[in-house]
Order: structure tokens, then C-alpha cells, then sequence
């Protein structure tokens, strides 16, 4: 199960920490639709990314 | 001429006053082209997050993307989701510092290294 934690905090501690508690990435708030594509397609398998006509 | 008014200012004032059911059909296929850009995906999202805000907004974004999602409001509802239908989500969103089980304890108990709620 893959998790991508969500923080405030843009420091690295905070990210270590989160990867060390078992995250497996984390992104900054406040969330932007880049940001979420870019995890979706990073950790989604292949099959997940539905092809837009 | 006055050199204030571009050919294509001229031409979109002319649509505008002549055709304007034709101009509204240009910015809505426009519109509906910067949609289709959005990347769509087939997936089941569990959204663990305390604040109202920050919940929206995500829920906001998955909308956009096609994805489906359920929401818990602290580290132990989540982990109670995920027990329900454990296979289920496809990925997991989790904020840090939430409160009741934080998301650290939170993470340690779906990876089955923490006690049990």
C-alpha cells in the first residue's frame, strides 16, 4: 500500500521522518493538481492512467 | 487605422457584435480542450485528513482527475477504513500532525509494526 504523506512543513526533517514512519513520498500543502498528478503517476500502476480522447 | 487595434482585436470584436452564439461555442470548445488536457485516472484514493480546507481541496483535485476516494478524519478512522477493505485503495493521501493517532502511529500500524486500536 503505497502512502504519500501530506505535510506543511517543506523541511527535509519532516519528510525523513515521514519516510522513516513508513511514507513512501510526501507533498507540500496546500495540494496543487501538478503535484497530485505527478504522485498519481508515479505510484498508480500503468493501468490506472485511463487515455483521455 | 490606429495602430491600438491588432487585426485579430478587430476580427473578435466583429464575431462578437455579428455572431455571438458562434464566439460562446469558441470559448466553450475551449474550455472543454483544457479539460480534456487534464489527466484522467481509474483509481480508489483513501484521503486521511482533519482539516476541512485542506479535505476539500484534495477532494477537489481527485474529482478533477477521475479518481474516486473515500475520506477519513484522523490517523485511527483511516486505519479503520483500511481494515474494512484493506485491497481496496489504490493509494493512500495522509496529512501529518492530525489528531486522535497522528499520521506517524497511523503509518506504523498499516505497515503492522504498532499496536492494534
Amino acid at each position: 500500500m503505497k502512502i504519500v504523506a501530506l505535510t506543511a512543513n517543506a523541511m527535509p526533517e519532516d519528510k525523513a521522518k515521514c519516510i522513516e514512519a513508513g511514507a513512501n513520498d510526501y507533498m507540500a500543502k496546500p495540494m496543487r493538481i501538478g503535484a497530485v498528478v505527478e504522485m498519481l503517476e508515479k505510484y498508480l500502476p500503468e493501468t490506472k492512467a485511463v487515455k483521455v480522447a | 487605422m490606429g495602430g491600438d487595434h491588432s487585426p485579430d482585436m478587430l476580427m473578435e470584436k466583429v464575431v462578437d457584435l455579428l455572431m455571438p452564439e458562434q464566439r460562446g461555442d469558441e470559448e466553450q470548445a475551449a474550455k472543454d480542450e483544457a479539460l480534456e488536457e487534464t489527466p484522467q485516472f481509474d483509481a480508489h484514493i483513501l484521503i486521511v485528513e482533519d482539516n476541512q480546507t485542506n479535505r476539500l481541496m484534495i477532494e477537489t483535485i481527485l474529482e478533477e482527475l477521475g479518481c474516486s476516494f473515500d475520506t477519513a478524519f484522523d490517523g485511527r478512522e483511516g486505519v479503520a477504513r483500511l481494515e474494512d477493505k484493506k485491497a481496496a485503495y489504490d493509494l493512500i493521501f495522509m496529512d501529518c500532525m492530525m489528531p486522535v493517532m497522528d499520521e506517524y502511529e497511523a503509518m506504523r500500524h498499516i505497515r503492522g509494526n504498532g499496536a492494534r486500536v
